[in-house]
């Protein structure tokens, strides 16, 4: 079907450029878009995809280079004007507002209106025929909040079929879908292919990228790599063209000489959350964790680290007996949580650079019993800017204003100043660009290098296959089954995430 | 993804206009004051005199140390709208046991030394605030909802003791000292309720800017809370006492307040919780907290009670000064607005206008 | 500690409820229950009254029912007040309405009924419904007499007649109204009646508080130090205007006086004391007695006037104890309705 409209443009982008303070994030960028054309981009977190669909819709507008959308030259200053112009975008955090009802989800801020009132009973008969469009059994004065992740993805498409889009760019759709809904997803795509309607569709799951589009953009540090129809190339040259580099750099994994046991945790039990969860990690190991959205993975490095409270369980650390109410108490005995939302609850954003590493440990610094010792904080601050080639303008520097790599490397600091023995790592990579990734992992392996332990959550497979020593795979909030470095496959980990897998063979790899 | 979120950088452009608005929103607030100030001296002859500049800094240091409680609980991005009643039942309480008497229960007890009574009256005012902040962190309640409780409980306690009226002092001792006046130069003087107010503003700096307690307070602030807390800081003692601090720097002023009227009255400390709340954020404090201080809430002050008094100084009618000092608040919190960088079309030089 | 807070909590809370206790009414003939509503109980002045209407019905052998809002500004729980004790079946109310207007909607609710209504404290005329009396003392004509007496003090302190003297007065006003308006004018008049050559060097609001006086008043005298007398549309204003010049050394009752309306017990002390020249006492105690004595007349089917006026004079040092006393009061008589109108409340030929 796609082939009908021939070479036709509906969308082109040319030499899009885009910078932000101390930052190249694109560097001319081309981009060429087919109606009827489901049209994949991808890259590393960092390559510049986010930015680019940005400027797409509207929310910034590009330094240099120009978007030519149906023949036009267009610059859209703000999203509202992108989707009047037939562009309409499918954020990955869903722009809704779940204690409304469907319809008024669909026709927010363009409701019918009769005279001065909203007319009701037509809102709900054209949504109903939207729905039904999408083959969607649902009804359009329900409360958005009462449907799942995927139903209300698609009231987002719905809402987008109003709009009577040209251009419909999904951003990670399907990171919090089902795999049925995933199926259902791809149905309802091919379809919006038939109807003449483009997709721009973006995912970092590169078999799905793979499976629906017909061309992939792919870009790589803010640059234009290349476009190519999915028939002329095979995943191993997509990932050559992502990534730029080998498995190996991509993964500098050490082996390290395992020594004691540093954290013991038996019978964790918390709510519906963690169900007697036991586990060890010893000094120079590395523990992945491996396991599916809401499996209980976050909440059992916030449960050891003490900042929720648990039902039961021991803690041992060095073979000691340690009670663990409080993050104070955790920190005390050495533990210290890297958390996945770094923004939220690892950093204070509004806070210097100086100020955030030095928060763990100012009782260290004071002088005369009471004040800061502001020259033994610089010091502190510098020594682990510069151990960890942190680049910042100055230690004054908001971290709010720091790239993602860079926070993290200021979180680590600011934990590695406690000199703690166990590391909680939970997503150490997320949202961080390839090459600053590498350098966590390069720290992370100097730190069991000294003897450190570390218990490392990631959704990322390849990372926790490359990475880690151990693999320990949860299924709501029960372990699932360990596994050696060297038995561990995608398919093992994810037999035992989803609990298809036989427990005794799960238990026999425990150690 | 988030990377190039993240380097979207906000206040730290290198641009000429970008360091020019830093500037500008670092000293604001005092070039306010100063043309104020400047403005009021050629407009005002009568306000030209060492007596006049004596009564600016006498009427602003009860409200000032008002404002230096609030400047911490709204650090930590909470708010304390009982400090207007902590002023007048502190006062009231003192003024009780100063007289050994009041209007609604006549004789209570034998008067007591002055220095007992505001010790007693102090006492509780932290007592009271160290439970508020108490309330708001174990139970988790609204600060909103427990300081305006207690605004009504503390003024219903006062009304109840008092029956409506004053109660009369005489100044003796302690009262007397701390409305004295230090002799300067000449015709200059300094009034001791102002050098209270500095003394309280110079621990205060040195507490929020050189010690722990102070850090602390500003990375709970700015939405720092559950990150302070994973960063091992005992986030519900540093807010209990900081809820500690602001009752009792209210009580403090209401002794100031009282011996100055030599009268604890339930009105004592009308308007402050306002007045206190606006010196803050004029002051360049953020309702959200985590930046800003004591210095600039002084400021903040200043520049209310300028306008003020520079009304009466210009005879501006009555009615007018509710308006004046309306506008006063809602241009403080506009100012807190654009500070933050939070409107779009008011960041200069940030957008480029393309054709 | 949470401990003894959370008592002293509860302590508080039981006084605050404690004096609203319940009131019945007896079924004996000989008695009657009646309601009485001030503004609200945050004054002095609303107290001393209720007291004297409590021990005069308590005399009577009547059950008295006070109820107030909890602030002077809730005009919409002033009336929902009345209402209340309206469906309590109180066989007559006696109201002081501060917004007006809206005290309107209580007197029909009352109207409707059948309820006898009385309005204490206030004496202009509401434009609907009927009220049995209105009994109040003339602002104007107590703010004219305050005036003169001003006037001797400024006479005294230069040693000559009050129609001759010269000098500085400055008033401080309250929070625009009718009773701000009526103290002010009525004091006006007294001043270029008794002494035409005072000037009155500036007007202020301060707002009916103490701490305002004393602001505006020190503000006052940086602009003219010589100011003879601060006036206070209430007694608390020119407390804080006498504090404010006796901190810039000035002594009251020889550099300058201070003068106010309302005669409440805190500004009587400090007359005793001599820290204050003179107050209009108005004995809020009998007014509150009036308001009793006239809802009895009006049982007993007595032809009550519509305007029950009640005395106000000059409190001075030297006359306190005899007002204390009671000697000073005078029996209310017929008088004539207030108007916001800038003109004298008994009509002057």
């Amino acid at each position: 079907m796609a082939e009908q409209n021939g070479d036709s443009i509906l969308l082109e982008m040319r030499g899009i450029t885009k910078r932000f303070p101390g930052v190249l994030a694109l560097d001319r960028i081309n981009l060429q878009v087919r109606p009827g054309e489901v049209h994949g981009i991808v890259g590393e977190n960092g390559a510049g995809k986010s930015t680019l669909i940005k400027i797409l819709s509207g929310v910034y507008q590009a330094d240099e280079g120009e978007v030519i959308f149906k023949g036009q030259r267009v610059v859209h200053n703000n999203p509202r004007q992108a989707q009047i112009a037939g562009i309409t975008t499918i954020y990955q955090e869903l722009n809704q507002i779940p204690h409304l009802t469907v319809m008024e989800n669909i026709y927010l801020g363009s409701e019918i209106m009769r005279g001065p009132f909203v007319d009701w009973p037509e809102m709900r008969r054209r949504s109903q025929t939207l729905l039904q469009k999408l083959r969607l059994e649902i009804d359009p004065a329900m409360t958005l909040g009462k449907l799942g992740v995927g139903q209300a993805q698609m009231v987002e498409v719905a809402k987008a079929l109003h709009h009577k889009a040209d251009l419909i760019i999904m951003d990670e759709p399907t990171a919090a879908l089902s795999l049925t809904e995933i199926a259902y997803l791809f149905q309802i795509i091919n379809e919006l292919r038939d109807s003449g309607v483009a997709v721009i569709y973006i995912s970092h799951h590169l078999e799905e990228t793979f499976e629906i589009c017909d061309r992939i953009t792919i870009l790589r540090d803010g640059q234009y790599i290349d476009t190519r129809p999915r028939d002329e190339m095979t995943m191993d040259d997509l990932i050559r063209m992502m990534v730029g580099r080998t498995l190996d750099e991509q993964f500098p994994k050490e082996n390290v000489e395992q020594g004691n046991e540093l954290l013991r945790v038996e019978g964790l039990n918390q709510g519906s959350r963690l169900k007697d969860v036991s586990f060890s990690v010893r000094a120079g190991e590395i523990l992945g964790v491996a396991g599916l959205v809401g499996a209980g993975r976050t909440e059992l490095l916030r449960a050891i680290f003490g900042a929720d409270p648990i039902d039961s369980g021991k803690f041992f650390v060095n073979g000691q007996a340690v009670t663990i109410h409080h993050p104070r108490d955790a920190i005390r005995n050495g533990v210290a949580l890297l958390t996945e939302d770094r923004k939220q609850q690892g950093l204070l954003l509004h806070l210097s650079t100086r100020q955030n590493i030095s928060i763990t440990v100012l009782d260290t610094l004071v002088r005369a019993r009471m004040l800061i010792d502001r020259r033994r904080e610089t010091e502190l601050a510098s020594k682990y800017v510069d151990s960890m080639a942190i680049k910042i303008t100055s230690l004054e520097q908001l971290v709010r204003n720091l790239s993602g790599g860079n926070q993290q490397k200021v979180v680590l600091s600011k934990w590695i100043a406690t000199q703690p023995r166990v590391l909680l790592f939970d997503e150490p990579t997320r949202g961080i660009d390839v090459g600053a990734k590498v350098e966590i992992y390069r720290l992370m392996n100097s730190f069991v290098a000294q003897g450190g332990a570390v218990v490392m959550v990631s959704s990322e497979l390849p990372e926790i296959l490359a990475m880690s020593d151990r693999i320990m795979v949860v299924h709501e909030g029960r372990v699932s089954g360990f596994l050696d470095r060297a038995e561990a496959t995608q398919e093992r980990i994810m037999e035992l995430a989803t609990g298809y897998s036989n427990q005794g063979s799960a238990n026999a790899a425990q150690e | 993804m988030a990377a190039e979120s993240g380097v979207e950088s906000r206040g730290q452009s290198t641009n000429l206009l970008g360091t020019l608005r830093r500037v500008i929103a670092g000293l604001g607030p005092f070039l306010v004051f100063l043309f104020l100030f400047v403005l009021l001296l050629i407009l005002s002859p009568a306000f030209r005199s060492p007596t006049s500049l004596g009564l600016l800094l006498l009427e602003s240091a009860a409200i000032a140390i008002v404002a230096c409680g609030q400047t911490f609980v709204i650090m930590i991005g909470g708010i304390d709208l009982s400090v207007e009643a902590m002023v007048s039942f502190s006062g009231v309480t003192a003024a009780i046991l100063i007289a050994g008497s009041n209007i609604a229960g006549g004789q209570v007890a034998n008067g007591i030394p002055a220095i007992y009574a505001v010790l007693i009256a102090v006492s509780a005012g932290l007592l009271i605030g160290l439970f508020q902040g108490m309330l708001i962190t174990l139970f988790r309640m609204n600060p909103l909802i427990v300081t305006l409780g207690f605004r009504s409980i503390l003024l219903g306690i006062s009304l109840v003791w008092t029956n409506g009226a004053g109660i009369n002092i005489v100044r003796e001792g302690i009262t007397d000292t701390i409305t004295s006046r230090i002799p300067l130069v000449g015709d200059w003087n300094l009034p001791m309720p102002f050098v209270i107010a500095l003394t309280i503003y110079a621990i205060s700096w040195v507490i929020l800017r050189h010690m722990r307690f102070g850090r602390y307070a500003y990375a709970i602030g700015g939405n720092g809370e559950e990150a302070s807390r994973l960063s091992g800081i005992n986030v519900n003692r540093i807010k209990i006492m900081i809820y500690g601090i602001s009752g009792l720097l209210a009580a403090i002023a209401g002794v100031l307040v009282m011996s100055r009227l030599r009268s604890g009255a339930y009105q004592n400390g009308t308007n402050m919780t306002l007045i206190s709340v606006a010196a803050v954020v004029i002051g360049g404090t953020p309702l959200t907290g985590g930046k800003g201080g004591v210095w600039g809430t002084m400021i903040g002050v200043f520049i209310i009670r300028i306008v003020e008094q520079g009304m009466v100084y210009l005879s501006v009618p009555s009615n007018a000064k509710e308006i004046v000092v309306g506008v006063i608040i809602v241009l403080a919190v506009l100012l807190d607005v654009i500070r933050q960088g939070e409107i779009t079309w008011l960041r200069l030089g940030k957008r480029r206008v393309e054709t | 500690m949470r401990k003894i807070i959370s008592l002293f909590a509860v302590f508080a809370i039981v006084l605050v409820v404690l004096p609203i206790g319940p009131g019945m009414a007896q079924d004996n003939a000989e008695t009657h229950y009646v309601g009485f509503v001030p503004p609200a109980l945050t004054s002095p002045f609303h107290v001393a009254m209720v007291e004297g209407a409590m021990a005069r019905a308590a005399e009577l052998g009547w059950t008295l029912e006070v109820q107030a809002p909890a602030s002077e500004g809730d005009f919409a729980a002033f009336v929902t007040t009345v209402e209340q004790l309206l469906e309590k079946g109180v066989e007559a109310i006696s109201i002081n309405p501060i917004g007006t207007d809206s005290a309107i909607t209580a007197v029909l609710a009352a109207n409707e009924r059948g309820v006898p209504i009385l309005a204490h404290n206030f004496i202009t005329p509401f434009d609907q419904g009927e009220v049995v009396t209105y009994v109040g003392y003339d602002q104007w004509g107590g703010a004219e007499s305050l005036a003169a007496y001003a006037c001797e003090l400024i006479a005294g302190k230069y040693g000559t007649t009050a129609a001759e003297t010269t000098g500085q007065l400055f008033i401080l006003e309250g929070i625009e109204s009718i009773f701000s308006h009526r103290r002010t004018q009525g004091f006006e008049a007294g001043l270029e009646k008794n002494c035409p050559n005072v000037t009155v060097v500036g007007s202020q609001s301060a707002e009916w508080l103490r701490t305002r006086g004393q602001e505006v008043a020190g503000i006052a005298l940086q602009q003219h130090p010589d100011i003879d007398v601060f006036y206070g549309n209430s007694d608390e204003m020119a407390i804080g205007a006498a504090l404010a010049a006796q901190d810039l050394g000035l002594v009251i009752n020889e550099d300058f006086f201070a003068v106010g309306i309302d005669g409440n017990q805190p500004t009587l002390d400090l007359l005793a004391g001599g820290e204050f020249s003179a107050t209009l006492g108005v004995d809020p105690y009998r007014m509150g007695v009036t308001v009793i004595d006239a809802m009895a007349a009006h049982f007993a089917g007595e032809e009550v006037p519509q305007i029950t006026l009640t005395p106000s004079v000059v409190v001075t040092p030297d006359n306190l104890a005899a007002y204390l006393a009671g000697d000073l009061w005078t029996t209310p008589i017929a008088g004539f309705p207030e108007y916001d109108n800038n003109l004298p409340t008994v009509p002057e030929d």
